[in-house]
């Protein structure tokens, strides 16, 4: 970071902090209670409108809060109940009785860099996930995993089921075509972290890719793993350009605030909470009957005599069963402490999450220890710091492509069930006829990966000015995400497929040192005009952010027996490679909200960055928004109509080109003992812009009954302009690519959720909440000819690029005219047709509350080379079956090692072409039970506030007519924006039970 | 109040005017030199990397190209256990994909060749280097993008190349075949003579593969081998003819003697990519080995493995041969030997008339394989029959038995070791290429 701008920035801070102002008080109190049971609430937030004066309610309910003599409402609020704003009375008491909020109108959604509006005043479709919707069902692995059906609009696709995650987010379609960032910006507390799935090697080891270069078939983690699911307290997720916009040059793929758990003052609460679980394949893909005709007849008559003995022995054994069918064992403790005064809060939470997989020595550790502080220094001025260290383990064993036969994906497919693979008594396994043995494998291979990860934020608002009509405030806030990764990628020397290598044995070291940083500093003017009915707020401020990343390695390829260190090795591959950026930017905006009726917001953002070809360059993002709360003009809704609100936003957004765009780079080579240069076959373009969104959403929102029933209804037109595409040269002249601005797309959809408490009495409460969504993608302009992309060329199906087409279209042999060489078979869409969710809230005799989450994709379409290997080894479940060839005779397995195209209405045969498929799975079931009070608290007394007992589930249930492979949610590609999806070398998918335990001190 | 409302909007101003005055310097590429370096006013040193450059990039593309043009000339499968498509697509029992792997044959010939355009620019661009250091650059350069061009258009065939590739942007549209033969032709002899201007030495540490060709007048018998194996792809055989005493065609020399690729597993070298390994092993067809005269040495260019190996995925085929040929991470690869150019010699006479010379070459050959004298018939006919026979054995897995059956045309009369395969005469043109040119007609 540049020094002087630092400087600069701490100056003007302190100027800010330097103004105060003051006021006098009088003493008010009271209780705040719960509507539904009467009790007293603890932890209501108590402000005297238009001061800095306020309280939070103690454990009993009961409040105490100065009022300065100006002051003339009190505003209650808290997090889950409806708020409520009341006159001061003349007297010294005021007790209030509060309302859960079931649907969220009440809370309060960041909307600018500096500013928060509450839901029901809204302009944007944001959807919320509150710690409870979050982890309160059951414990993800990861946070990423925790949304899959939660959120309208969003497309989120596991990568596999190995232990420690990796997912795929899309929000609202595609927001870029590869070249930008396919995932969203990630904000935890106000500092940017890194999502990247960080490379080690594991694709050269077994051959998956050629080459050094870093490789998205590493089937790694993406690094959103490291954040403990149960530190947060509150997810909200800016989908598109609209809500998205003062973001700017980072948001085009949506933006995911991440809200940790704060100290709330009052009693120190200690919670402890267990999970001790277990985990199962979902399903098995292999099994199909040997038989002395079946290897006649297509594929050896020499392995006769093995089938045979294997037969008569009692070793013919199901090897998948064998390596996929382990428990993998899940424990989770947590133990966190909040509490605090007046003047200072804290949250702190350690916590350690272990899981290992359904195959043997893969496993996930995070060991995590958050301490959340603020202090409130003066009156006006508050200051916080948000520190989390982690430390994540993983080993995610061998699965996806592979050109050695070392994943079981490669190994097993192949292997048939006569052949023998366990290790002799002195522990050599047995070679495996197909090129290695799984076994081996799984137990003496490695691939491990570890993260220690330091999360640092801070935040200083200093309230300068204090008044009934008016405030002014600075904020400034900001923060570090440093990350040192330790990658182990092992094969022996002596393993089968290592011995025929030149230089037997691979092992490669990788480190990755990431460190992000970001500072903000903000402004924020809000005047109270005609006596109070207009709210006005004015925002501003700066930005800087930065990224430095390093990643260094070093790959040995002939290694002694039993040494894993690469330095040992006879023959090296090494690497360092960096990379730096820097953004800055600056925004304002301006609210104007009237009497709650009607809303409306203007902002504009400038950004610019050294990824960008002119890196002084300011590119522009603005916003504006309007919503209208119809109802709350007269009372023409009754007592059915409680919330009708028309809303309309726009906003533009940008992605930054990829780092290295710029660069026309001279490789380095070696032949002879002598070294040389030669030119990459990807030109740089010093021209390069990046990619532009604007989005149109409009939407409905209502309430009717009360606030029982409640919809969102929200149209969006995401477009992204000058998408970066590569200018795909005819191979021939040297040059494969250069990166241009060259396609435009669109994106159209649908997002409609509706909350219904369908049953609300004291014993027994049913709330449901269906959401319905789809997106459509179109390319609608494209300067480069149309390519494919993705996959593994089109006998499986690729991705296609072409202008009025959606670029999620996948294609693939045969030509449907054999002249036209991009004439391809369609073959459906990898978005679903539509997407749909249902989530069950049910609680019972008090103390009980069961809750389901179940999510259904509707058609879409999978690249799946995971068949085609089962198909070639012979071993399919339906192998033998003969119900698909036309002729009736043929194997199953032998059909469909073929390109068998789409039948007479255009759904995909089986074959080696894609297939479309739907599913429902039951995402999360849970049955919670509260144990009553009066059965501890003879044994525990006062000490034990509340015991939670509970079983859960997670995807335990699958409906799918997906038979190309284990499941149709898998990517070998990792988070590609295109290319992702396509299931090759994968792992059955994998259901997980768990019971629960928590208990508050 | 208006003084409040004044005063935040100076911060605001001064916020913004800080963004402004903090200046954004440009990211220099903190990992790689750029193009752009070399451009202009390149130093000597930058030129011989650029050269070294050009003899490392002679083997890109080329396990791809010898295991394609193998594969489809039936003299060698590779058994792939991780990919059907080398004995399914390119044997014809699938559909041929213009944008699979494969098409590395084609399109990994690219770079050498810009390679060349870069350092022949440099070179001329250059103020730090004498006249024959320029020319001995563009000598190297020329040699080696007329060898990387041979290979692309073997491949493509009929589909020509783009003779011109100068500017990404702005290729030529391919050649026909003729053209391109006759355009690779012109590249070798502007080399050669550029070679005869050089000097003694070069200017640059040429590469240890090149051990006896590594000055601009040994090198040049290299350049002038591959021209040979030009003209008579032209079937210009007075040219071939003048030719030959120009290559290093030794009669009574070690049949292996000429330049090779060598190799090294350590970055930023790379190990022999055409080593056996569990996944990938390259066998020979059956009947090809089956048929060998007894006591050919050549036989050990394979090993008999028991039992055969069988390939199962997509297609059933089984040999017992085993290619013996590459050992280890470092065995060189000739680029072009002195027995391929006694055989051109013997191919050169019989298509001349010079019958005694014919038999005389092919026994050379026979005789170093311990075998008798050719006993065959002397007709013009029957010694290339004699020729294309010795040169199976002699050059197997070297890439040559699909493009001489293709240039006697005699593609039928290649054996097809699976019921169903086909001989292609040529590979479609690569996606990328055919897209290029439909969007720039």
């Amino acid at each position: 970071m540049n020094n002087s701008y630092v400087k600069c920035i701490l100056l003007c801070s302190l100027l800010f902090f330097a103004l105060v102002l003051h006021a006098q008080d009088r003493t008010l109190s009271g209780k705040v209670t719960n509507a539904t049971d009467g009790s007293g609430l603890p932890g209501v937030n108590i402000i005297v409108k238009g001061s800095t004066s306020g309280t939070v309610s103690d454990a009993n309910g009961n409040y105490r809060v100065s009022v300065p003599a100006s002051g003339k409402k009190l505003v209650f609020s808290f997090i889950g109940f409806i708020s409520q704003e009341l006159d001061i009375p003349t007297g010294n008491e005021l007790n209030v009785v509060m309302t859960e909020d079931v649907i969220g109108l009440e809370e309060v959604v960041v909307t600018g860099l500096a500013t928060s509006v509450k839901r029901s005043n809204l302009a944007n479709a944001v959807t919320s996930i509150s710690a409870k919707e979050l982890v309160g069902t059951t414990t993800p692995v990861t946070t990423d995993g925790a949304l899959q059906g939660k959120i309208a609009g969003a497309n989120i696709v596991s990568n596999g089921s190995m232990p420690g995650g990796g997912f795929n987010m899309q929000f609202r379609g595609l927001s870029t075509l590869g070249s930008s960032a396919s995932q969203p910006l990630i904000i935890v507390d106000g500092v940017y972290i890194d999502n990247s799935q960080n490379s080690n090697g594991r694709s050269q080891a077994n051959k998956a890719t050629g080459g050094s270069a870093a490789s998205t078939q590493d089937n790694n983690a993406n690094r959103l793993a490291d954040i403990n699911p149960d530190d947060i307290e509150n997810i909200e997720v800016l989908k598109g350009a609209s809500a998205a916009a003062i973001y700017g040059t980072r948001a085009n793929a949506g933006v995911v605030i991440i809200t940790t758990k704060r100290g709330k003052g009052g009693k120190t609460k200690v919670s402890f909470g267990q999970d001790i679980g277990f985990s199962k394949a979902l399903s098995f893909y292999g099994g199909a009957d040997w038989t002395e005709q079946k290897l006649t007849e297509y594929f050896s008559a020499d392995e006769i005599p093995a089938l045979r003995s294997a037969r008569q022995n009692g070793t013919y054994t199901n090897w998948e069963r064998v390596v996929f069918g382990e428990t993998g064992q899940i424990r989770n403790t947590r133990l966190s402490i909040m509490g605090g005064d007046e003047k200072t809060k804290f949250y702190i939470n350690g916590s350690m999450a272990t899981e290992t997989g359904i195959v043997k020595n893969t496993g996930f550790d995070r060991y995590s220890l958050r301490a959340n502080l603020d202090h409130k220094v003066t009156k006006w001025l508050e200051v916080g710091i948000n520190s989390n260290y982690i430390f994540s383990n993983n080993d995610r064993g061998w699965a996806g492509n592979d050109n050695s036969n070392i994943n079981y994906g490669y190994n097993l497919p192949y292997t048939k069930p006569f052949y023998q693979l366990y290790p002799d008594a002195q522990g050599n396994y047995p070679n495996n006829p197909v090129g290695e043995n799984p076994l081996a494998i799984r137990d003496r291979a490695i691939n491990n990966q570890k993260v220690n990860r330091f999360l640092q934020g801070f935040s200083a608002n200093a309230n300068v000015i204090n008044r009934s009509n008016m405030s002014l405030a600075f904020k400034a806030t900001g923060g570090l995400d440093y990350q040192s990764g330790y990658a182990l990628i092992y094969l022996p020397a002596d393993l089968q497929s290592q011995i025929p290598e030149a230089n037997p044995g691979f092992a490669q070291d990788t480190r990755n040192e990431v460190t992000n940083y970001n500072v903000q500093l903000a402004g924020v003017f809000n005047y109270a005009a005609m006596d109070g009915k207009l709210d006005l707020t004015t925002s501003a401020g700066i930005v800087q952010l930065g990224t430095n990343v390093k990643g260094n390695y070093i790959r040995g390829r002939g290694l002694p027996v039993g040494v894993d260190n690469p330095a040992r090795a006879k023959a090296f591959e090494q690497d360092v490679a960096l990379q730096r950026n820097t953004d800055q930017g600056f925004f304002a905006q301006q609210e104007a909200n009237f009497d709650d009726k009607v809303i409306a917001a203007a902002g504009i953002r400038f950004d610019r960055s050294t990824l960008n070809g002119d890196p002084s360059k300011w590119y522009a993002f603005p916003r504006g928004s309007l919503a209208v709360n119809l109802a709350k003009f007269g009372d023409w809704g009754g007592d059915i109509l409680n919330q009708l609100k028309v809303r309309v936003a726009y906003g533009q957004t940008a992605g930054l080109p990829a780092f290295g765009a710029l660069y026309s780079r001279l490789d380095v080579t070696g032949v002879g003992g002598q070294g040389g240069f030669l030119p990459s076959t990807i030109l740089g373009n010093v021209a390069i812009r990046p990619e532009r969104a604007t989005e149109l959403e409009y939407g409905l929102d209502f309430g009717l009954l009360g606030g029982r029933i409640t919809g969102e209804f929200t149209l969006y037109n995401k477009k992204v302009f000058d998408l970066i595409q590569p200018l795909v040269t005819a191979p021939t002249t040297g040059v494969t690519s250069t990166s241009v601005n060259a396609a435009d797309l669109e994106n159209r959809g649908m997002e409609f959720s509706l909350g219904a408490d369908v049953v609300k009495t004291e014993n027994f409460t049913w709330f449901i909440q269906p959401v319905i969504w789809y997106n459509r993608s179109k390319i609608t302009r494209l300067d480069i000819p149309e390519r494919l992309t993705g996959g593994f060329g089109a006998t499986f199906g690729q991705w296609r690029i072409k202008q009025g087409f959606s670029p999620t279209q996948i294609v693939g042999q045969p030509r449907t005219n054999p002249q036209d060489p991009t004439s391809w078979t369609v073959y459906g869409d990898q978005q679903p047709k539509y997407e749909f969710s249902i989530n069950q809230r049910i609680s019972f005799l008090k103390n009980f509350e069961f809750s389901a989450l179940l999510n259904y994709r509707h058609k879409f379409t999978v690249v799946s080379l995971a068949r085609v290997l089962w198909d070639e080894g012979g071993n399919t479940f339906d192998w033998n079956e003969t119900n698909q060839a036309p002729d009736g005779s043929t194997p199953n397995g032998i059909y469909r090692q073929n390109v068998n195209g789409v039948d007479g209405s255009g759904v995909p045969l089986p074959g080696y072409n894609p297939i479309q498929t739907s599913f429902l799975k039951l995402r999360e079931i849970a049955l919670y039970y509260k144990i009553p009070r009066n059965v501890y608290s003879k044994a525990f007394g006062n000490v034990v506030n509340g015991i939670k007992i509970g079983f859960s589930g997670n995807n335990i249930l699958r409906w799918t007519n997906y038979t190309a492979g284990y499941d149709p949610e898998n990517s070998n590609f990792g988070s590609s924006a295109l290319g992702s999806g396509v299931d090759i070398g994968s792992i059955p998918a994998v259901r997980r039970f768990m019971f629960h335990l928590a208990v508050d001190f | 109040m208006k003084n409040i409302i004044k005063s935040f909007f100076i911060l605001i101003i001064g916020l913004l005017a800080l963004s402004a005055c903090s200046k954004l310097e440009p990211v220099i590429d903190p990992n790689f030199p750029s193009i752009g370096s070399v451009a202009n006013n390149a130093s000597k040193g930058q030129l011989n990397n650029l050269a070294v450059g050009q003899v490392s990039l002679a083997r890109n593309g080329l396990s791809t190209y010898i295991l394609v043009v193998g594969t489809l000339g039936k003299e060698l499968f590779n058994f792939n256990s991780t990919e059907s498509r080398w004995m399914t697509e390119l044997n014809g029992l699938r559909p041929i994909d213009n944008s699979a792997f494969y098409n590395t044959a084609t399109t990994g010939f690219g770079l050498p060749v810009r390679q060349a355009n870069i350092l022949i620019a440099s070179a001329d661009n250059s103020n730090s280097i004498t006249a024959p250091e320029r020319s001995a650059y563009k000598g190297l350069a020329n040699t080696f993008k007329g060898l990387a061009y041979l290979y692309q258009l073997n491949v493509q065939y009929r589909n020509g190349v783009r003779l011109d590739v100068i500017d990404p942007f702005k290729p030529s549209k391919p050649a026909t075949y003729e053209e391109s033969l006759a355009g690779i032709a012109r590249f070798l002899d502007e080399g050669a003579t550029q070679l005869d201007a050089a000097g003694a030495t070069f200017p640059f540490v040429m590469p240890s593969g090149f051990t006896g060709f590594n000055t601009p007048a040994t090198f040049k018998r290299f350049n002038r081998a591959i021209a040979l194996r030009v003209a008579i792809y032209q079937k210009d055989w007075a040219k071939a003819e003048s030719l030959l005493s120009q290559t290093f065609l030794n009669e009574t020399g070690s049949l292996t003697a000429g330049p090779q690729h060598t190799f090294s597993p350590s970055s930023p070298d790379f190990a022999n990519p055409l080593l056996n390994t569990t996944s990938s092993r390259i066998v020979g067809v059956e009947k090809i080995f089956n048929d060998i005269e007894t006591g050919d040495k050549r036989i050990s260019k394979v090993t008999v493995v028991s039992p055969s190996l069988t390939y199962t995925s997509g297609t059933t085929y089984a040999t017992k041969y085993l290619s013996n040929i590459y050992t280890s991470g470092t065995t060189p690869v000739p680029i072009i030997r002195n027995e391929e150019l006694i055989l051109i010699a013997a191919e050169v006479a019989a298509q001349r008339g010079r019958t005694n010379d014919a038999v005389r070459f092919i026994n050379i050959i026979r005789n170093a394989a311990d075998l008798p004298n050719y006993a065959g018939a002397t007709t013009s006919a029957a010694l290339i029959d004699a020729v294309l026979k010795e040169r199976l054995y002699s050059l197997w897995y070297e890439g040559h038995r699909w493009v001489d059956m293709r240039r006697y045309d005699k593609i039928s009369e290649i054996h097809l070791p699976v019921t169903g395969m086909r001989v292609l005469l040529q590979l479609e043109r690569p996606v990328q290429e055919v897209n290029w040119d439909n969007a720039n007609p």
